[in-house]
């Protein structure tokens, strides 16, 4: 069993012995699981989980003999959260440049797919970069809010959280979809309707190794996206062959798929959430 | 008794004592430690000294098959803790005579 298997295994038994627990002892549980996990994103994995899964069985063991969780764990779980973490090892610098590689890599297959559905023949570099920084950035500012507000007050209002779910998807389409229109001429790469051919087979192609390859943690994601790149990389492979006359109709197929397969990402990622909880 | 600096550093100790009887999980080291006396110990206390003694070399743990559930993770002492454990016998014993010495001499002061 490699080590990401025996994290992956810890992680569903947490899921599966959280059902354990009673409401009350399920919100104590699990905010301290969040503030954890959002802690850092280069704390080991199998330690983070293995103590979690550690506090979690002796919580309800504390549970079977009639104490609350905050009577076994005590009133402080953000103290002692920070004092584990602060002692949680570092993953090595060769895993964080991995961690940034595959990010980079992944924004830049995407933004492939999306420039080459454009009607201009040529690429533009400025895109690719800025969309690797900003899916960093936002990485890290998700974590980091997360890590700050679970505790907060403020937050457990429905109207509240749900407002600024919303504001933040919203800023973040609105940064993405000015990035994609951000490119300098000097920038710009021309292709030709081969090369459109030859990367979108290799993204196909790419996507579909990729499902079986990817780590267990990241497939469900890999799973919700693959049909948004089927749809956009097989379009852009058509719109190639097709004539002129039948441009229109693909337009509108590959409108309808997308939508179709926007909708499939998100009812996905909700049914495997659901599973796990 | 409180939480303080004082009581980490004997809690520590006393902790290698209690695993010194035989491997154990943190909530029933947890539930031995309050029956022993320390009433008032919570397990947000405990997980980080574990953690701090585990790091240094002083437990060692192992995830082992469990009746209920998922494998558990249970601490057992190592050479170096268990010397750590005799050097704080004796640091406390010394230390014990010193603090009584003190505390014995003002109360003859003040009969």
């Amino acid at each position: 069993m490699t080590k990401s298997d025996e994290v992956q295994e810890l992680i569903s038994s947490n899921n599966d012995l959280r059902k354990k627990l009673n409401p009350a002892n399920e919100k104590y549980y699990s905010n301290l699981l969040i503030y954890v996990r959002t802690a850092g994103l280069f704390y080991d994995d199998y330690e983070v989980e293995s103590k979690l899964l550690e506090i979690l069985q002796d919580i309800i063991d504390a549970q079977n003999d009639g104490s609350t969780a905050e009577d076994y764990f005590g009133q402080a779980p953000t103290d002692t959260a920070n004092q584990l973490t602060a002692s949680f090892t570092k993953t090595s610098l060769r895993e964080r440049l991995k961690f940034f590689g595959g990010l980079f890599g992944i924004t830049a297959i995407w933004t492939l797919v999306i420039q080459m559905n454009g009607q201009e023949q040529q690429l533009n570099l400025v895109p690719f970069v800025l969309n690797g920084i900003f899916m960093m950035v936002l990485i890290f500012a998700a974590f980091w809010l997360i890590h700050q507000t679970i505790y907060s007050k403020i937050f457990e209002h429905k109207a509240i959280s749900f407002a600024s779910a919303w504001i933040v998807s919203l800023l973040t389409v609105v940064i993405f979809t000015a990035i994609q229109f951000t490119k300098p001429a000097m920038f710009n790469i021309p292709i030709t309707n081969n090369l459109i051919i030859i990367m979108n087979s290799l993204i196909l192609i790419g996507s579909i190794v990729a499902l079986f390859l990817i780590k267990a943690k990241w497939r469900p994601v890999m799973i919700a996206a693959e049909p948004m790149i089927w749809v956009i990389a097989l379009s852009n492979i058509f719109k190639v062959y097709a004539p002129t006359s039948m441009s229109k109709t693909i337009l509108v197929i590959t409108a309808i798929l997308s939508v179709i397969s926007i909708i499939w990402f998100f009812s996905y990622f909700q049914w495997n959430n659901r599973k796990h909880q | 008794m409180n939480n303080s600096q004082l009581l980490k550093g004997i809690l520590e100790g006393c902790v290698l004592f209690v695993i010194s009887d035989g491997e154990i999980y943190g909530y029933e080291l947890v539930q031995k430690l309050n029956k022993l006396g320390f009433t008032d110990l919570i397990g947000g206390t405990v997980y980080p000294l574990l953690q701090k003694l585990e790091k240094r070399g002083d437990l060692s743990s192992q995830r082992k098959p469990s009746s209920e559930g998922p494998s558990r993770k249970y601490y057992s002492l190592t050479t170096q803790g268990r010397k750590q454990m005799t050097e704080f016998a004796d640091q406390w014993q010394s230390l014990e005579l010193v603090v009584n010495q003190i505390i014995s001499r003002k109360g003859e002061q003040d009969d």
